[in-house]
């Protein structure tokens, strides 16, 4: 049976990932800024036995090739097959959303329209004239609210019924130029040759095009001998003509604006040009605090599991194994992999603050606030939107970038996202903090997050004088209304997200994992001898001038943070820790138990606590935590220790972060890329433990 | 009157914008085109970027690209 294709098309920022989401159960990305959705997706559902397509296009307010999600669903919508268009349309937003279902009329496919946000226009008693927009579109409108979900079974329905179905529109012109209109089509229909065979529809859409002076339709006209001047042209173009008509239809809407007064009051404040600042230095403040130290206790109680339970239940249950294979499993994979999943609170409480900014619609206020500022360094606000995303993931924040109207903008912004130090490095900081900086590990880990900033916007300054950077386009940008996030599409998003990490944690690290641990445990089984020790010794002499280059272990851990962050950790776990679980220790389940709930217990009592500065805890692995403590003891341990973190926090970003900027913006842009990460984390480094250094 | 220059809370009309095709196309696209109403929100200042409501929308656009939109007050 022939599969349905249903493209779903909409402004940004309407809620189509949302509508997929509500009809297939899919977890597409959404949120309240636009450009969430920068890629086609695809979702399949079967629905009574006919299998479909849900596809979601990036957000676009024409069909051209603007930005490039603008082109990636223009031509979808040009090229390939499409079985039936579901416009989403925001409810609350006609007058320019109607603008693109005008457009996608025009393609002549069959299409139903979707007025989404029927909630906000409910609860601000707006009153929608829907019969009348039936109407003047010649569509079927269903006015249901994604999130409520309510309407989801009557969409489907229309869905199946309306695929492949006849359709016809007719053009939508403004009651200014309806006089003309008709004079034209009489002029225009008595004077098509007739072996052209023309329908009334032809000749509709004919008369519109001549009407808005299309070059195409007025050389075909002179082609069939048609004088065009004799016509009544207007005298503006079809896109300010149809533009004219959706603010007509406004007439058809009461109170559009009472939806934006809770906004205006909110952001009256919120984009104060002094207290806006404030506000917005303060919730960054907050976020940090909540992801650090909330995160903590049951980053350790994670710790706890891994470390003390399944690692002596491991170590038990594989006695019978020889000793290298009990090593690879206990010291590469379980250790290796158990560091980096102690950080998977970590992760979950970033992304739930990531996604409150997203989803509150507050993200594009800070866009708005810091425009000026990155103007400074040749970028814009929405760069910034792109830039902090980073510090969730660089891959989709290079992804994120695709927003952007200027392609040098959006090369530019890419190439300044790996400095954004991403979530995956936070683990390796929390641990070298906790160790060299008891006490001070949240400012310590603010630093290096400010160093990254201030690298990436010098780093802006100098290309943007470059012509292949150097930009002057026009910047604009929509600011949502804010919306109130809702529980259930933020725990998808964290869900998603974690789910995203602990599967990189069991995939590309674990292989990462095993492969340094054969490195490290060949050709002799001592890991102060393998290969990668042997190595490292002969290379740390480069790394000695930066501080950290005196211990092998720093070194050797750097190869394989090209694969992923986190294996930083894992190596740290793997190499500092190798003799602590060799000894099997008794095993009482019951007891064990007890520990358990004990521990959960003081997790969820530490996370009460973390709000009270002086009972707050740091985030560490203990254990590991006191072993990299011995890895520089002198007196400028600590700087060692600093400068190692802005090695790492510089230094050549994952290979999947690579691989994004090579599909993104060609292996030229990547290859810059790589050299800088190589140039430049050695000359930060150097200069902060060498400056430092005169000072100690 | 230059968009820099308008006051807030005042409705206005765009009679002009001063812009390459391109860039009034896409102005277009956000709703802002000759003819269209618009009231500001935010004025720029100290060439921050001013917030304009048109059609029940908030658009940021710079103090380098207001200063190119005529407006006239309704």
């Amino acid at each position: 049976m022939k599969t349905l294709e249903v493209a779903f098309v909409g402004n940004p920022n309407v809620g189509k990932s949302a509508w997929i989401n509500a009809l297939s159960n899919a977890q597409f990305k959404v949120g309240n800024w636009s450009g969430v959705t920068v890629e086609k997706k695809e979702a399949s559902v079967q629905w009574n036995k006919q299998m479909v397509h849900l596809i979601d296009l990036p957000g676009t307010y024409a069909l051209e090739d603007g930005t490039s999600e603008e082109a990636i669903t223009a031509r979808y919508l040009y090229h390939e097959h499409v079985d039936l268009i579901v416009n989403v349309v925001d409810a609350t937003n006609l007058s320019r959303n109607l603008y693109l279902t005008l457009k996608l009329r025009q393609l002549h496919l069959p299409m139903i329209v979707i007025f989404n946000f029927m909630d906000e226009v409910n609860k601000y008693d707006m009153q929608i004239d829907i019969a009348h927009f039936r109407e003047v579109l010649q569509l079927d409108i269903y006015p249901y609210s994604a999130f409520d979900h309510e309407g989801s079974d009557i969409v489907k329905q229309a869905i199946l019924s309306h695929v492949c179905k006849p359709c016809t529109y007719d053009p939508c012109i403004p009651s200014k130029d309806l006089d003309r209109y008709r004079n034209a089509y009489h002029q225009l229909s008595g004077r098509i040759p007739m072996y052209m065979e023309c329908s009334d529809d032809d000749i509709k859409w004919m008369t519109f095009s001549v009407l808005y002076r299309n070059q195409k339709m007025i050389k075909q006209c002179n082609a069939w001998n048609i004088d065009v001047n004799t016509l009544t042209v207007s005298d503006k173009e079809e896109e300010l003509a149809m533009t004219e008509w959706c603010d007509e239809q406004m007439e058809y809407v009461k109170d559009p604006l009472k939806r934006l007064q809770k906004t205006r009051r909110i952001d009256h404040f919120l984009l104060h040009p002094i207290f806006g600042w404030l506000f917005m230095i303060f919730s960054f403040s907050l976020l940090m605090m909540f992801v650090f130290q909330g995160s903590a206790p049951f980053n350790d109680f994670i710790d706890f599991f891994i470390n003390d339970m399944v690692m002596k239940y491991a170590n038990a249950a594989l006695s019978f194994l020889p000793s290298s294979a009990r090593d690879l499993i206990l010291h590469g994979v379980i250790a290796g992999v158990g560091g980096v999943l102690v950080f998977v609170p970590l992760m979950a409480f970033l992304y739930f603050a990531l996604s409150l900014l997203e989803e509150s619609g507050y993200m594009a206020r800070i866009a708005f606030l810091l425009d000026r500022l990155m103007q400074r360094f040749h970028l814009n606000g929405k760069s910034f939107v792109a830039l902090l995303l980073g510090f969730g993931c660089n891959v989709p924040a290079i992804y994120a970038t695709r927003t952007l109207a200027n392609e040098k903008q959006k090369k530019l912004t890419a190439l300044l996202v790996p400095f954004m130090s991403c979530s995956a490095r936070l683990p390796v900081y929390m641990l070298f903090a906790a160790a060299f900086f008891k006490g001070k590990a949240a400012i310590t880990v603010l630093c290096i997050y400010g160093i990254g900033i201030m690298i990436a916007l010098m780093t802006a300054l100098v290309c943007s004088h470059m012509d292949h950077f150097h930009d002057d386009s026009l910047f604009v940008m929509e600011l949502p209304p804010y919306r109130m996030p809702s529980i259930f599409v933020i725990f998808h998003k964290v869900k998603q997200e974690v789910m995203g990490y602990v599967r990189k944690a069991c995939g590309v690290v674990l292989w990462a994992m095993v492969f340094l641990w054969g490195l490290s445990y060949f050709p002799n089984g001592d890991v102060t001898n393998g290969y990668l020790a042997q190595f490292s010794k002969h290379v740390s002499f480069v790394f000695e001038p930066l501080g950290f280059g005196t211990r092998w272990e720093s070194v050797a851990s750097l190869p394989g943070s090209i694969v992923a962050k986190e294996t930083v950790v894992g190596f740290m776990d793997q190499i500092l820790l190798q003799n602590t679980v060799d000894e099997i220790e008794p095993i009482d389940p019951v007891e064990d138990i007890k520990t358990i709930a004990f521990e959960a217990g003081a997790a969820g009592k530490g996370f009460l606590c973390a709000w009270i500065p002086h009972m707050a805890k740091e985030p560490q692995n203990a254990s590991l935590v006191s072993a990299i403590s011995q890895l520089w003891t002198d007196k400028k341990a600590n700087l060692r220790a600093f400068s190692f973190m802005v090695y790492l926090l510089l230094t050549i970003p994952c290979v999947m972060s690579l691989q994004a900027l090579g599909r993104e913006y060609g292996w030229k842009l990547m290859a810059l890329s790589i050299m800088m990460a190589l140039i430049i984390p050695y000359l930060v480094s150097f200069g902060i433990f060498q400056f430092f250094s005169l000072l100690t | 009157m230059r968009l820099d220059k308008a006051k807030e809370h005042k409705p206005l009309r765009i009679i002009n914008i001063h812009l390459s095709a391109d860039k009034r196309k896409r102005l277009m696209h956000m709703g802002m085109h000759v003819g269209a109403l618009l009231e500001v929100e935010r004025q720029s200042m100290q060439k921050k970027p001013g917030l304009y409501l048109i059609s029940g929308n908030w658009i940021m656009l710079r103090y380098d690209d207001a200063k190119y939109v005529e407006v006239e007050q309704v």
